[in-house]
């Protein structure tokens, strides 16, 4: 009876230390993934927001050059072909059209790479658009960054696009206004569609007051929704302290990381783990986020959990094995101790 | 070695093997579960007293099995 209760302690003993051990293992294993797919966020969100940065600053380098080019600015050459060949060397890239202004605001030229042609554009005057405006009081070599918005003639369909603009002068007379159109759509496929935190990872590119102008994967929904209005106006629970940790997000200058709930889940609001970091360029401050779902993570903790579980079993069904081979080795040892014993008894020995 | 010859004491004993068995794996389920502390509260104890039982049951059954149990009573066909 003694040894079963002895044997029945160490068994408790080691399946006890064996749960504690599997309980903490699933914790830690959870800890760790957590700040894996934070820090993974983080880096992809720091990669993306500077690939857009350098892209941005080439890209009205290039403006800046194609404006200085003697080609251009006198009207003496071919300039379609100018701005054709322009355009086929940024192919397959964020700049989709390039424009050029005379100096009353009607279209000379333009090109573009997704081939598009709408006869309505030398129709049109843009004297009044805020890259025109701001070209036509510039000095030479200056450019304007304009806010993202949607074309209403030309390409129309590819959402939003950043106006580039600098102005073109003749003979140190102002002469018009060079265009490039850099389409957030597009950014999206070239900068932040191959690279990926998990399966259902999603990216946000949000303007500083909020509106997103890049939404991956492309949720034409969301694109151009002011996600601090559309959270106000679908609340959910936790809502109110998601929108208030957002606009911190999206004021803040600093790259950092979240724990929210957004109405971005498959179904319904869903927890999410945000990695933010800010895109700052020519005083335009915007936040790109990578926000992971949580259910990615738990997709992925379940495999190792299932290991967890077969390794606990196994454990504890190795010390029940051995402790039944020890009642078994004592019950063979007790008979021919007493075996023995009676033989040596029967025999006459001490 | 002593065969368990009564069928009565032989299904006695399958019972009594066949709960702490249970016991255990439905303690070892309920342990794993996603029910987060009710699991572990209910769970470890069910997989400590399934083993423990297992032990006892087992111990029982080899007792019966060496004839340990009633070796004074067997004196006789030893065969000196």
């Amino acid at each position: 009876m003694k040894v079963n209760v002895l044997l029945s302690l160490i068994t408790a003993f080691f399946i006890v230390g064996f749960s504690l051990f599997y309980i903490f293992a699933v914790n830690i294993t959870r800890l760790l993934m957590t700040e894996q797919t934070y820090r993974k966020g983080e880096l992809i969100a720091k990669s993306e927001s500077r690939l857009i940065e350098t892209f941005l600053e080439y890209t009205v380098n290039s403006l800046l050059f194609l404006s200085r080019d003697f080609s251009i600015a006198s009207e003496k050459e071919p300039m379609q072909e100018v701005l054709n060949e322009y355009i086929r060397d940024w192919e397959e890239t964020p700049v989709v059209g390039v424009a050029r202004f005379d100096s009353e605001g009607h279209i000379l030229f333009t090109a573009n790479n997704i081939g598009v042609s709408d006869n309505r554009l030398t129709e049109f005057v843009f004297s009044d658009r805020d890259y025109f405006v701001w070209a036509s009081e510039a000095s030479e070599g200056e450019f304007y960054f304009g806010n993202p918005f949607i074309p209403r003639v030309g390409i129309t369909k590819h959402g939003y696009m950043i106006p580039l603009s600098t102005p073109v002068f003749s003979d140190g007379e102002f002469d018009g206004v060079l265009l490039v159109l850099v389409s957030l759509s597009e950014m999206t496929k070239v900068f932040i569609s191959d690279l990926h935190v998990s399966p259902n990872h999603r990216v946000f590119l949000f303007y500083s007051d909020g509106t997103v102008l890049i939404s991956y994967p492309e949720n034409e929904n969301i694109t151009g929704v002011n996600v601090l209005e559309y959270i106000s106006e679908n609340s959910y629970p936790e809502s109110e302290n998601t929108l208030s940790l957002l606009e911190g997000l999206i004021e803040s200058n600093d790259p950092g990381k979240l724990d929210l709930i957004l109405p971005f889940g498959e179904k319904q609001p869903a927890r999410f783990l945000v990695s933010h970091f800010p895109v700052v360029y020519d005083g335009e401050h915007w936040s790109l986020v990578v926000a992971v779902p949580e259910s990615d993570i738990n997709t992925e903790l379940h495999t190792l959990k299932t290991l967890k579980i077969f390794m606990l079993s196994f454990c504890i069904f190795m010390v029940l094995a051995l402790s039944l081979v020890s009642v078994l080795i004592i019950r063979i040892s007790r008979k021919n101790a007493y075996f023995n014993g009676l033989k040596d008894g029967k025999n006459g020995k001490n | 070695m002593v065969r368990i010859d009564n069928h009565l004491t032989r299904i006695i004993l399958f019972f009594k093997l066949l709960i702490p068995i249970v016991l255990l794996i439905s303690g070892v389920a309920l342990f794993v579960s996603e029910i987060s502390f009710l699991g572990i509260l209910l769970g470890l104890p069910l997989i400590i007293i399934g083993s423990v039982l297992v032990i006892y049951t087992y111990d029982e059954i080899c007792s019966m099995w060496t004839g340990d149990s009633d070796l004074k009573d067997k004196d006789e066909q030893i065969n000196y």
